[in-house]
């Protein structure tokens, strides 16, 4: 009789039903979900202090420093890197509870210019969350990092520059290490008071290549040669700088005064915080033609002051530009 | 909209984990599998349901679908489901609940309703030639309403869920017609919605009123209305009159209320809870309240500043907004409570009753403005034909600057009827103290300066009068005593009834006195809107601003001169006399009923005693003179003429114009025609038009006149 | 106003020529009598006068110079519903609700507004619809209302307050959520292997788009069901059902770019093992999956839109086990195995109906530095604004001290483990009696690897005294319990242990005819340590506020009387009062007491 056979079918399928309803709603994601409550609520304690894997360090060579040190549990922990002679920062930022190779290398990166150079560093880690004490360890830097790209002009000296003081106004302008450079040793200081003759212009330089002929770009497509330099604010009010690229507009393959084309970069309002400042634009942007691209002969920077907004005397304007450099394909990267 | 619910499911299972669609392959697999081989072979029958007649089917669910009786039927998941459904028994798993509506339950008996209501289309117009100062651009305005509050739809909507509980409201609907549509119109509550309850037991009969408004009154002196008769012109119409032809005037000339059975007449608005009990042991019964009277009222954030409120405030009477009165739900506390003692020897009533009103005044301190009232009542018949009536009690107030000391209240009236002493004779004796207070009787309270309802306000919003009041004979006030006298006599068809009041003051203790403007106050507060009743204050017009409207009137303020000089505090008592006259006329020209109806009222405050009302050595002096005459020209159609004149005279010690030295010398004139038509049963047209017309001969600023128009089509439902 | 004015006005156009037709008009004056319900109309409602006074008092209180100590408010409410049948197999109903506040005289303070509409029928005899406004439940794991917090059996004398919640919030006691939309059922009969079929789909709005980054969300689904006929000696018979839950955000609705959509799919089966002998065994089980994901939609100025998952997770869940039936016992017991993931999201069965998140209605702010107050058992009991019938798009706050091992109800996540329940009916006999127990564990560690332990018990039982005792006057008692603890061990930063008990007592005693006296106390207590997370992403954890420590303890007592002047309508007066105090800031105890009036009349 059918209804004999049909209990146990019943009965298989509804085991079969529980196995198969089992074995498929069992399997769910086990990692503990959310932040860590030893974490949030924990206590806090510095375990190792902070310790680097070299005392010196090549970072022309390729050399790395790796940091160390650990937490009795997971926290933002800062470490950051500053330069005794520069003033270079680089800072490192992270959550964990321990620095080691995967969240603590510096490669001799700047966060904030200026570069480090040949100097000792400092790296102080500390927990901004915790109030916790600073440690410190400190390293020599043999060789800083060699950044990418073709440097037309550091103003470590032998550059070929022109200068048109033209209203005897620059004042102390030059080659300058009166404050750190943004690279290197010196910068070109310009500062000058425009009330010889009240016309904006205080003065400028043209800077020429070493070779004193095109600039050889490490690419020629506009919209990948970018065109980057680093300004220096001295806080001074209505300072304006002006930098231009000079292109060979007469087939001379040099830069002749008044007669080669001016691509500028755009006026910068150099009001901001004390300290330098990396500028950068693709030469596209600058209206450089590929073929004008290929023929950069000079670098022209001009100190503006702001004679519509200066009091009478006008006050003196300053900034200061180091490391004028090409790069391929990207802005210059700290 | 369902394309997504479809797609997405299978979609994902698709594309989902393959042990879902493994799992659904087996599940589907284990309903055959469950069953015998030979019964998949045969085919599946389809049995379609029949539902039944709605009309059919049982009361509990009138949607339930009912098979033909068979063995399929029986099982009809259909059956089972809508069944389910409507009852939520389950024919699935325990972890299902199929679902439907809350309103079930509701819909299991249904509750027979007694709807009915009215239309009223009331257009009003004016046309002020000579208005008040300030009045412009308003002299000439037309519209749907006079400004009162009043529904163009009122829907009562009646319910008995069973033999001891009701309900009730009245949907209020109001458009003024202005061309705005919908944007102008209100639906609201005329009253509210008031609960009824009641039962019977071996100890008495009960009844539960909750909710409100509930029109209320416990005693005269407690909660309750001055009520006279044959005192009022019912030449214009009240919002709330029915459609009633010539028994509107019949009644009037036989028991001189034109509109019999209306409860709002003598009662007091109530919300809240009034338990009462009937014919309990002994024939006691009692009355138990708690809840808010006008007094209490009013909601925390609402707007209370008037001239938020009514448009062009105290220039003109426009339509008043009532948005801005919602306020919050949440308040201090201010509340009304109290009740009522009774037992009856025979048909002698014996009763107490007594009040308790506070209200919270500060939210931290929980400082409350309070008073109780307790009164004993009484109303023996202790011979045949003579009837003595009377109510004795006293008040206290409380609030945080002035507490007073107890102020009585008592009152004895006997009446006798005219086979005894040939013409019916009502006297009325009585004292009350200036200290007695009460916002909710019929005595008038506002004599006392010291007992100052709200600070903020002069005279409050619906307050009738300030001060002493000219008062009309049986209409009290505190602080005085007095006597009033009442007879009549009929003969065919003319009656004619004689008040005579006189009373003095218990002590010197306001400078100021007040009178009602009866002849065109109605129309002057349809100008000089008083309300609408979150307005803490009375609407104050007039080029002296020494006129206040209220609830359908006006009245008039007037200082007094004498004074003590330094103090400004009123020196001497002053007697109040009141003579009233009704006149009733019934007639019957051209086979046609006629009635012209005469109203005489004199009023005067003296410094001494006098025996009539006068105008010699006098503070104020007033008459008023009203005749109404109607006469139904044709079936249904009746013509309707009014005369009315007024006349106020200021005595010396009173403010003199500044202009002509003289006091008061007023005089006010009333005329109006319209007419009454039925068009059918249980509707009216009805037409009126008033010439109105004042003048201060001693203070020629204060003049208007002008013409009123009113047309009401009242159509019951 | 617009909206219920219109309506108002179409529903009173119903009701007006009743009026008329009905109404004897010999009556001068203008005041018939009028019979309402004529053929297709009835009338049905509720009507209610609720007065209270509250007062704050208390340790805290007397500090306290900046709170208003004592408020007063109420209502006078009917809702007419206005059911028209137009023909025998359609019907539409209005609910227009007319409400005066305590206080508001001559139309302040007056509203008049569309509460309900619908309208329903049956097509062609076969297929049953609906429209508008309905309630819908499938299953706990699809689209179900959780039960409510603070409460197992909640005292007689506290009914009248829940039931003015439960009327607000449209909750019907089924479990039922309320939407707006459409619902179509039909079924299948077969008179060989199948006895039916039965179908259901619904599709609902559940928010309008504000045509800017608000888009329309809606929520579909719906079931299909099938039953066998009973085979064999020993009743077998099976029950499938697959269920379907879909709430998702319209994107192309408005201009919004984002939105939601959870997919939730189960199976349900109960297969009758055996019937006969007086009783009955069935295995019963709902098994599924759900998908939630935030969905971004991209419209290219020179491409199809296009629309992708910026964030997704799914989940399972199973529950399975065995249900016996005593019936000559009248015994029901079941024990059930859960296994629900910790990212199975179900936002129409796992929204909540209390709102931990919104402010308190009445005192929410106490104390001179104007503190928020925590929700207590006086808030849960009385207080309608804490409560809602929507459904959330992430997993609503709680408060474990009233339900923290099923917080979401059965779909609550991350759970695995046992539940027993048991239900004593006896045919005939007196008492009623109801256990339920729940032995649950996280399946995923919140903040750790160490997972939490739940137990929970919830007994009630309702004892007619005045039955047993052979009076002839209702007298009643009802009482519940539930003990909750939560443990979990790790590291003392990691550890939790919360216990929780409320107990529920009531008595209801008839002691004149229809007129009850009315007592009634619920009690908690609380202590220990836990932590409420906060949600981000459907059911992620964002952060873990500060620990949740508590130890504190509540009473809610009442005593009052009712006059029943029929089953659903009477008057209650009562006074309850609330105190609520925490060991660790005695400074900080309070009290509050409530005095108020209700005339409820269901008609």
């Amino acid at each position: 009789m059918p209804s004999l056979s049909f209990t146990p079918r019943l009965l298989t399928a509804a085991l079969a039903l529980v196995v198969i309803f089992g074995a498929t709603g069992c399997d769910h994601v086990t990692d503990p979900d959310g932040p860590r409550l030893i974490d949030t609520f924990g206590p806090f304690a510095i375990g190792d202090p902070v310790g680097a894997d070299r005392a010196t360090v090549d970072f022309a060579a390729g050399q790395q420093v790796v940091f160390s040190g650990t937490f009795s549990k997971q926290v933002d922990w800062v470490l950051e890197i500053t330069g005794l002679e520069s003033g270079a920062v680089r800072r490192i930022e992270g959550f964990s509870d321990e620095l080691n190779a995967t969240n603590a290398v510096w490669q001799g990166r700047t966060t904030n210019l200026p570069f480090f150079k040949q100097e000792d560093v400092e790296a102080a880690l500390f927990v901004p969350s915790e109030n916790s004490d600073t440690t410190r360890v400190t390293i020599a830097v043999d060789a800083p990092r060699t950044y990418p790209g073709n440097v037309f002009s550091d103003f470590e000296g032998g550059e070929d520059i022109f200068i048109g003081n033209f209203e005897f106004e620059f004042e102390n302008a030059g080659i300058s290490n009166e404050v750190p450079a943004g690279e290197g040793e010196t910068f070109y200081l310009m500062r000058g008071t425009d009330d010889v003759v009240r016309n904006f212009f205080a003065g400028l330089i043209d800077v020429r290549p070493d070779n004193g002929g095109i600039f050889d770009v490490p690419t020629t497509v506009p919209e990948d040669l970018y065109f980057n330099f680093m300004i220096r604010s001295f806080e001074t009010d209505f300072t304006i700088a002006v930098v231009q690229l000079v292109v060979d507009d007469n087939g001379t393959g040099a830069y002749e005064l008044d007669q080669d084309a001016i691509f500028p970069f755009g006026d910068i309002e150099v009001d901001f915080e004390e300290g330098w400042r990396l500028f950068s634009k693709p030469v596209s942007e600058l209206g450089l033609s590929e073929e004008e691209a290929q023929n950069i002969v000079g670098v022209r920077v001009v100190l503006i002051s702001d004679a519509n907004s200066q009091p009478t005397p006008a006050l003196q304007v300053a900034f200061g530009i180091d490391y004028i450099t090409f790069t391929a394909g990207s802005p210059l990267e700290l | 909209m369902t394309t997504p619910f479809l797609r997405e499911p299978a979609a994902h299972l698709a594309r989902g984990p393959g042990r879902w669609t493994a799992l659904i392959a087996v599940v589907l697999g284990l309903v055959f599998s469950a069953f015998p081989a030979s019964a998949q072979s045969e085919s599946f029958a389809l049995a379609a349901p029949v539902p039944p007649a709605l009309d059919d089917a049982p009361e509990e669910d009138d949607l339930r679908s009912v098979v033909e009786i068979s063995d399929e039927a029986r099982d009809s998941l259909w059956t089972a489901l809508l069944q389910g459904v409507d009852e939520g028994v389950l024919t699935l798993p325990d972890s299902v609940a199929l679902a439907d509506t809350t309103d079930e339950n509701l819909r299991e008996r249904p509750q027979p309703l007694t709807v009915f209501g009215y239309y009223r289309l009331f257009l009003y117009g004016r046309e002020m030639t000579d208005p008040y100062p300030n009045l412009e651009p308003f002299e000439r305005a037309y519209g749907v309403g006079d400004g009162y509050r009043e529904p163009m739809l009122s829907v009562t909507v009646l319910g008995r869920p069973n033999g001891r509980s009701s309900f009730g409201t009245e949907v209020f609907a109001f458009a003024p017609y202005d061309g705005a549509e919908e944007a102008a119109n209100d639906l609201s509550l005329n009253l509210g919605i008031n609960f009824y309850g009641n039962f019977r037991t071996e100890a008495g009969n009960y009844g539960v009123r909750a909710g409100g408004i509930h029109w209320y009154n416990l005693s005269p002196f407690t909660i309750g209305v001055y009520q006279v008769l044959d005192r009022f012109s019912i030449f214009e119409r009240t919002p709330w009159e029915g459609v009633n032809g010539t028994d509107k005037y019949e009644n009037y000339f036989l028991t001189g209320q034109s509109n019999p059975g209306d409860a709002r007449w003598n009662f007091q608005a109530f919300q809240g809870l009034i338990l009462d009990g009937r014919q309990l042991p002994g024939g006691i019964g009692f009355d138990a309240f708690w809840g808010k009277t006008q007094p209490n009222g009013g909601l925390p954030g609402a707007v209370s500043d008037p001239a938020d409120t009514v448009p062009n405030q105290g220039q003109a009477g426009d339509t008043p907004s009532y948005l801005g009165f919602g306020g919050d739900a949440e308040a201090l506390p201010s509340f009304i409570t109290g009740g009522r003692l009774q037992r009856a020897f025979g048909n002698n009533l014996f009763a107490y009753n007594g009040i308790y009103s506070y209200r919270t005044l500060d939210s931290l301190s929980a400082e409350r403005r309070q008073y109780q009232v307790h009164t004993g009542t009484f109303d023996t018949n202790p011979l045949p034909g003579v009837n003595i009536s009377g109510e004795l009690g006293a008040s206290l107030f409380e609030s945080p600057t002035y507490t007073s000391e107890w102020g009585e209240a008592l009152m004895v009236r006997a009446n006798t009827e005219d086979a005894l002493t040939f013409l019916p004779l009502d006297v009325q004796v009585y004292q009350v103290g200036r200290h007695f207070f009460n916002e909710n009787g019929e005595i008038a309270t506002n004599n006392n300066p010291q007992i100052n309802v709200d600070p903020q306000c002069e005279v409050v919003s619906g307050a009738g009068s300030v001060g002493g009041l000219i008062t009309q004979v049986n209409q009290l006030a505190h602080n005085r005593r007095g006597i009033n006298f009442n007879t009549a006599f009929g003969a065919g068809p003319a009656r004619l009834a004689v008040g005579w009041g006189m009373a003095h003051e218990l002590a010197p203790t306001t400078n100021e006195i007040s009178y009602i403007h009866r002849i065109n106050g109605l129309a002057q507060s349809r100008i000089y809107n008083p309300f609408p009743g979150e307005a803490p204050c009375a609407t104050n017009f007039g080029p002296l601003n020494r006129k206040f409207s209220f609830f359908r009137g006006a009245f008039e303020r007037v200082p007094l001169t004498d004074v003590e000089p330094v103090t400004g505090l009123p020196t001497n008592r002053k007697y109040y006399h009141a003579v009233d006259l009704n006149a009733k006329f019934r007639a019957s020209i051209l086979d046609r009923p006629a009635y012209l109806f005469y109203l005489g009222s004199f009023g005067s405050a003296n410094p001494t005693a006098t025996v009539l009302p006068t105008d010699d050595d006098t503070y104020l002096f007033v008459q008023y003179h009203e005749f109404d005459l109607y006469y139904e020209l044709t079936k249904g159609f009746l013509l309707a003429g009014y005369l009315g004149l007024e006349n106020a005279q200021g005595g010396r010690f009173t403010t003199l114009s500044d202009e002509t030295g003289l006091p008061r010398d007023q005089r006010a004139t009333g005329v109006g025609i319209g007419f009454d038509w039925n068009v059918a049963r249980n509707a009216g047209l009805y037409f009126r038009h008033r010439w109105m017309d004042f003048e201060d001969r001693a203070f020629p600023v204060d003049t208007y006149n002008g013409r009123e128009v009113t047309l009401e089509l009242k159509v019951f439902i | 106003m617009r909206f219920p004015l219109r309506h108002a006005l179409l529903l009173l156009a119903l009701v007006l020529p009743l009026g008329v037709s009905a109404q004897g008009t010999d009556t001068p004056g203008g005041e018939p009598e009028a019979e309402a319900t004529g053929p297709g109309i009835r009338f049905n409602g509720l009507g209610r006068t609720f007065i209270q006074q509250t007062d704050l008092g208390g340790t805290l209180a007397e500090a306290d110079t900046v709170t208003s100590e004592t408020r007063a408010d109420g209502e006078f409410l009917l809702d007419l519903a206005v059911n028209a049948q137009p023909n025998r197999v359609t019907e539409v109903q209005g609910v227009i609700r007319l409400r005066n506040e305590f206080g508001g005289f001559f139309g302040s303070g007056v509203t008049v507004e569309l509460r309900e509409l619908w309208a329903r029928g049956i097509i062609a005899d076969a297929v049953r619809y609906r429209l508008g406004d309905m309630n819908l439940a499938l299953t706990p794991y699809t689209v179900f209302l959780p039960d409510e917090d603070g409460t197992v059996n909640t005292p007689e004398i506290f009914q009248p307050q829940r039931e003015i919640i439960d009327y607000e919030e449209f909750y019907t006691g089924r479990n039922e959520r309320r939407f707006q939309g459409g619902r179509v059922d039909f079924g299948l009969n077969f008179d060989q292997v199948l006895s039916a079929v039965e179908v259901r789909t619904f599709l609902a709005r559940l928010r309008g788009t504000d045509f800017s980054t608000t888009p329309t969300r809606l929520l579909s689904g719906g079931r299909v069901g099938a039953t066998s006929r009973p085979i064999g000696p020993f009743g077998n018979q099976a029950t499938l059902g697959a269920n379907l839950a879909y709430t998702w955000d319209d994107l192309e609705s408005g201009d919004a770019n984002s939105g939601i959509r959870n997919i939730v799919y189960t199976f349900d089966a109960d297969i009758r093992l055996l019937d006969q002998d007086g009783l009955a065994l069935h295995l019963k089980g709902e098994a599924g999956e759900s998908i939630a994901a935030v969905r971004e939609r991209m419209e290219p100025a020179d491409a199809e839109p296009t629309e992708e998952n910026l964030f997704s997770d799914d989940d399972t869940f199973i529950e399975a086990g065995l249900a016996a039936d005593l019936k000559g016992a009248g015994l029901n017991v079941s024990a059930m195995f859960v296994n629900v993931g910790p990212e199975f999201y179900s936002a129409a069965a796992q929204s909540k109906r209390v709102d931990y998140g919104r402010a308190l209605g009445s005192f929410a702010r106490i104390g001179n530095d104007r503190a928020a107050r925590r929700f207590g058992l006086f808030d849960l009991s009385r207080d309608e604004s804490i409560y809602t019938f929507r459904v959330a798009d992430e997993l609503m706050p709680y408060d474990p001290r009233y339900s923290n091992t099923l917080p979401y109800g059965r779909a609550t996540p991350n759970r695995r483990g046992v539940r027993v329940d048991a239900a004593y009916a006896p045919e005939g006999g007196p008492i009623t009696a109801g256990l339920e127990a729940a032995f649950l564990r996280e399946i995923r560690g919140q903040g750790t690897e160490e997972l939490k332990d739940f137990l929970l018990v919830r007994a009630e039982a309702d004892v007619p005294i005045g039955q047993i005792a052979s009076l002839d006057r209702r007298i009643g008692a009802t009482l519940g319990l539930q003990v909750e603890n939560t443990s979990r061990g790790g590291v003392p930063v990691e550890a939790v242990d919360l216990t929780s008990v409320l107990f529920e007592a009531g008595l209801s005693a008839e002691v004149y005819d229809r007129l009850d006296v009315l007592l009634g106390a619920t009690l908690r207590q609380s202590s220990g340590r836990d932590y409420v997370p906060q949600y981000i992403d459907f059911n992620d954890i964002r952060r873990f506020p500060a620990p949740f420590v508590t130890d504190d303890q509540e009473s809610l007592l009442g005593a009052g009387i009712r006059y029943r002047f029929a089953d659903q309508v009477y008057l209650t007066v009562q006074y309850q009062s609330y105190s609520y105090g925490d060991d660790a800031t005695p400074e900080d105890d309070y009290r509050l007491g409530q005095v108020f009036a209700l005339y409820s009349m269901n008609f």
